[in-house]
């Protein structure tokens, strides 16, 4: 039994140091699978195990109450770690290895030689050889099915667009601005693309093919002689319909200057 | 609580302990009042149930049937897979999708409603029923939504916990909803998760709701088996509190309400614990209520002061039938911890609930007075703000469902009052006034009165600005409906019926009542469609517009100051992290800015007041009405609005020199207006 302990202590701090946000390689969905019970039952299990003593038995309403009270504890635990300045990864990671030598203190000191895996006997879920290739089937149903909505969401692109912009290169330089292209068309595209600066044509890109989703980003050296009210301005024409100017995006002289 | 002349002939400990609680008479049922004559009044109230006696505790059901259950959730799966089809065929434009997700959701219900509602079923099969169709409609939900919040709400409460994530600490104020920060228990266990695990906010969210829904459903049956001694009951209980409007979707939303009603049921469920825990016990139970509270009053201010207005009733029905004894330290103790806690907290966090939710009463109240008196306040039943009107069968499915919601009631009501001990409703003649008022289950009569809040709501729900109370009252009035009607059916289908043609109309009405919840709040508009849509939340929530807030953050920066429509709002503050302009914020609306036809005076004054740096200008506006009512937040702007705006308006800005046009995806248009804003 007390190796039972020890195991079991040893793995959840294992579980939380690595997961705690120090390591970035194991799959979130793993780390996630493995932080729900430490957050979403240990800390109300071991509260009413520890206001409750006497109450031995994991019963429908005691699994209720420990996820009820987890849930309180959680929001609890985040007021303190609000006050502490600690609201973030580190200070969750720390809250909950606290929970869980709590389990430790609880299960060694006060358990009376109850090691922890026998509050949940394999017989309180009701678990048989059918009941878990049940849950097996369900689980590939449910999550073929999520997939599959997944799926039709990430295709559901109702428009075909371009994106064009233009913007101070940064905030300490008034020469030069960045043009942008974006395609969007969910199909390759070819455009022409033309500056002008106090409406006299500064440089033009003629021909340039993005495919889908690519960019296409240039900085331009802005000559220092625009006039107050004057503008540079980019003109995109698609090659779909060549004739029509398709996108334009402009900066005035205030925002270049003061940039 | 106690009932002496309760002739107890029961098999189990827990039957005695229910029968001791409801004061139950088993086999007494029928009884009625001597003497009655054979007139129709007569039939009424046998009809109504006053003067029948129809506690009955469950049957001994000596093993489970697992086969039931493991048939019923790969049902479900099923089910889950086939709306999941359906919602896909939306984004296609299929005319199916619709019918067909609510068919699907019909599927995953009925198969475990006509289960639980036979009396031969073990407590436990009833609890993994209840479960699977509890998870199944959620997973509902999350088909809805697989890859990103599309909920308006859900984006106020995003933005909180992005703020949570990048400042690490609470309460950093939130311009969408400024009383949201003041409230953040959903954030703090979603950001938690989060933030040790790694994953979206918004898969955080997904299980966190998960949790949550199965905590809410768990203590409900629990809640509901301790006040009727009944297994059978509490499990239908629980099935008829899913007709609810807002179960399915609303309640599971990523918004404060969704995470306070599972806070609000393990309050009541402790407090029950404390009724019945010995003497030693109380304190540590004591404790763990006042936690629970806490954690309730730091999620939500209406469902905190709903659970004080709860337990203040219990209690005064306890004082008013057994004197202050009945009463009891404990209960004494929590009713008064409910009411002082959140007033602690909403003092403490300046008391943001006047504002915010003064005015919505207000207005709900003018509404349904002018609604009493005939005048013009009066919703246009189905039909949406855009004029879409709902398919003639969801109507007829809206209209039976309230219609079996109000049969059930007029069924369960007395029959429930019987249960819960009250005199008159047993037809038992007063003979002195403290026997009218001497009823033995204080809890049951108090979910009886609740009933009164569903007509009240289904009023508010006929106005205009009422309609947002009307649908919020629900959750709390079908904390009664879900148990009078249970009791009601129990009188319809009684112990040894086992008439599955029975069991199945009974089944057949409970999925009627949900499908008419769900489609009175959701209506037509329950899947994303293929075509964009003015203002209609899920429907306009898409690629495109996720883009351009996206572009915002990442060639503008975070934290410039947009204005927008209510929309792209929503967009720009979470995958943008800009600030918006809001009305409720500075009572400047900057919406005016946007659809003005020139840009005089006026609106140059709003820019400057509001500092604003950027306007987003969404030329999709002009393609239609807005579906909710709304482009921007139903002040001066939308009311100026009875058309779509104008193109010319919302590209004026393109000739104004200190204006430049920085971004253009043929539908957005992001203007640089910080040469206007006084700031430069």
């Amino acid at each position: 039994m007390a190796e039972n302990r020890a195991t079991f202590v040893a793995v959840a701090c294992g579980l939380v140091l690595w997961m705690g946000c120090w390591t970035e390689w194991i799959p979130s969905i793993v780390r996630l699978l493995a932080i729900m019970p430490l957050v979403l039952f240990l800390p109300g299990f071991l509260l009413l195990r520890a206001l409750l003593p006497k109450k031995k038995e994991v019963d429908f309403e005691c699994v209720i109450l420990s996820i009820g009270m987890s849930v309180a504890s959680t929001i609890a635990f985040g007021l303190v770690l609000h006050s502490l300045n600690a609201m973030n990864s580190a200070g969750w990671g720390v809250a909950v290895t606290l929970v869980v030598l709590a389990a430790l203190w609880r299960s060694t000191f006060l358990g009376r030689g109850q090691n922890f895996g026998s509050f949940f006997p394999r017989s309180a879920f009701g678990l048989n050889g059918a009941s878990i290739v049940c849950c097996g089937i369900v689980a590939i149903l449910v999550t073929g099915g999520i997939a599959l909505a997944s799926y039709g969401s990430a295709n559901h692109r109702q428009f075909a667009y371009t994106e064009l912009w233009m913007v101070p290169f940064d905030s300490h330089s008034n020469e030069r601005v960045t043009i942008g292209v974006r395609n969007k068309e969910q199909k390759q595209s070819s455009y022409d693309l033309e500056v002008l600066v106090n409406d006299k044509l500064l440089v033009r890109w003629p021909a340039f093919d993005l495919s889908e989703d690519e960019e296409w980003i240039k900085q331009l050296p802005i000559p220092m002689d625009v006039d107050l009210g004057q503008r540079v301005e980019a003109r995109l024409y698609n090659h779909d319909a060549p004739l029509r100017l398709y996108r334009r995006v402009w900066l005035s002289r205030t925002n270049i200057m003061d940039r | 609580m106690s009932n002496g002349n309760a002739r107890l002939t029961h098999q189990s400990a827990d039957q005695q302990f229910a029968s001791s609680i409801v004061g139950a008479t088993p086999g007494s049922r029928g009884r009625t009042i001597r003497n009655s004559r054979s007139s129709i009044w007569t039939i009424i109230l046998r009809v109504l149930g006053v003067a029948t006696i129809d506690q009955r505790a469950d049957p001994l059901v000596k093993s489970s049937r697992p086969i039931w259950s493991q048939a019923i959730a790969i049902n479900a799966a099923v089910a889950v897979v086939l709306s999941a089809f359906a919602a896909n065929a939306s984004r296609n434009g299929h005319e199916w999708a619709v019918p067909g997700f609510y068919l699907s959701i019909a599927l995953l219900f009925f198969p475990a409603v006509a289960r639980l509602v036979l009396p031969d079923v073990s407590r436990s099969e009833r609890i993994a029923n209840l479960t699977i169709a509890a998870l199944g409609l959620f997973m509902l939900r999350v088909i809805r939504e697989p890859q990103f919040f599309t909920g308006f709400d859900e984006y106020l409460h995003w933005t909180t916990a992005q703020n949570i994530v990048e400042r690490g600490h609470l309460f950093t104020p939130n311009i969408l909803l400024p009383i949201g920060p003041s409230f953040p228990g959903l954030e703090v266990v979603v950001t938690a998760i989060a933030q040790l695990s790694g994953v979206s906010i918004f898969a955080s969210a997904m299980v966190c709701l998960a949790v949550a829904r199965a905590l809410f459903v768990g203590a409900l049956f629990l809640i509901y088996e301790r006040v009727t001694g009944s297994a059978r009951v509490a499990a239908l209980a629980c099935v008829f509190y899913m007709s609810c409007s807002t179960f399915v979707f609303f309640d599971t939303s990523f918004s404060y309400e969704s995470f306070a009603l599972p806070l609000m049921t393990l309050v009541l469920l402790l407090d029950l614990q404390t009724r019945a825990a010995a003497r030693r016990a109380l304190g540590p139970l004591f404790l763990a209520l006042l936690i629970a509270l806490q954690a309730l009053s730091m999620t939500h201010h209406v469902t905190a002061y709903a659970l004080a207005g709860i337990l203040l009733g219990y209690a005064g029905l306890e004082l008013v039938s057994g004197g202050p004894k009945a009463v009891g330290l404990p209960l004494a103790l929590a009713a008064a911890s409910a009411i002082l806690i959140p007033v602690a907290w909403s003092q403490a966090m300046g008391n943001p609930g006047t504002a915010y939710l003064g005015p919505v009463f207000e207005n709900a109240l003018r509404d349904v007075s002018q609604f009493l008196q005939f005048g013009s306040s009066t919703r246009k039943m189905f039909t949406s703000d855009d004029g879409t009107v709902a398919p003639l069968w969801q109507r007829l499915t809206t209209i039976a469902s309230v219609a079996l919601t109000c049969l059930g009631l007029a069924f369960g009501f007395f029959r429930s009052l019987s249960w819960a001990g009250v005199p008159f409703a047993r037809g038992l003649a007063p003979k002195t006034w403290s026997s009218i008022l001497a009823w033995t289950n204080s809890r049951l009569v108090l979910l009886t009165l609740l009933t009164l809040l569903y007509p009240v709501s289904i009023i508010f729900r006929f106005t205009r600005s009422g309609w947002e109370i009307g649908n919020r009252i629900g959750p709390f009035a079908f904390l009664g409906v879900g148990v009078v009607i249970a009791i009601g059916v129990t009188t319809f289908l009684p112990q040894g019926t086992r008439s599955v043609w029975r069991a199945s109309g009974i089944a057949v009405a409970a999925t009627v009542m949900l499908l008419g919840g769900i489609i009175s709040s959701e209506g037509p508009r329950i899947l994303v469609p293929a075509q964009y849509q003015v203002s209609a939340d899920a429907a306009s929530i898409e690629p495109m517009g996720i883009n351009a807030a996206l572009w915002t953050k990442e060639w503008l920066g975070a934290g410039n100051h947009f204005a927008a429509d209510r929309i792209n709002r929503l967009l720009l503050s979470t995958f943008g992290r800009q600030l918006v302009s809001t009305t409720l914020q500075h009572g400047y609306d900057a919406g005016k800015v946007l659809v003005a036809n020139k840009l005089d005076a006026e609106e140059r004054d709003v820019i400057q007041k509001l500092s604003i740096d950027y306007l987003f200008v969404d030329l999709r506006l002009t393609t239609g009405m807005p579906v909710v009512g709304a482009y921007f937040d139903g002040a001066a702007a939308d009311q100026m609005l009875t058309a779509p705006p104008q193109a010319n308006a919302l590209l004026k800005f393109n000739a104004i020199d200190a204006v430049s046009r920085v971004f253009d995806n043929g539908s957005a248009i992001v203007y640089d207006v910080r040469g206007l804003n006084g700031r430069k």
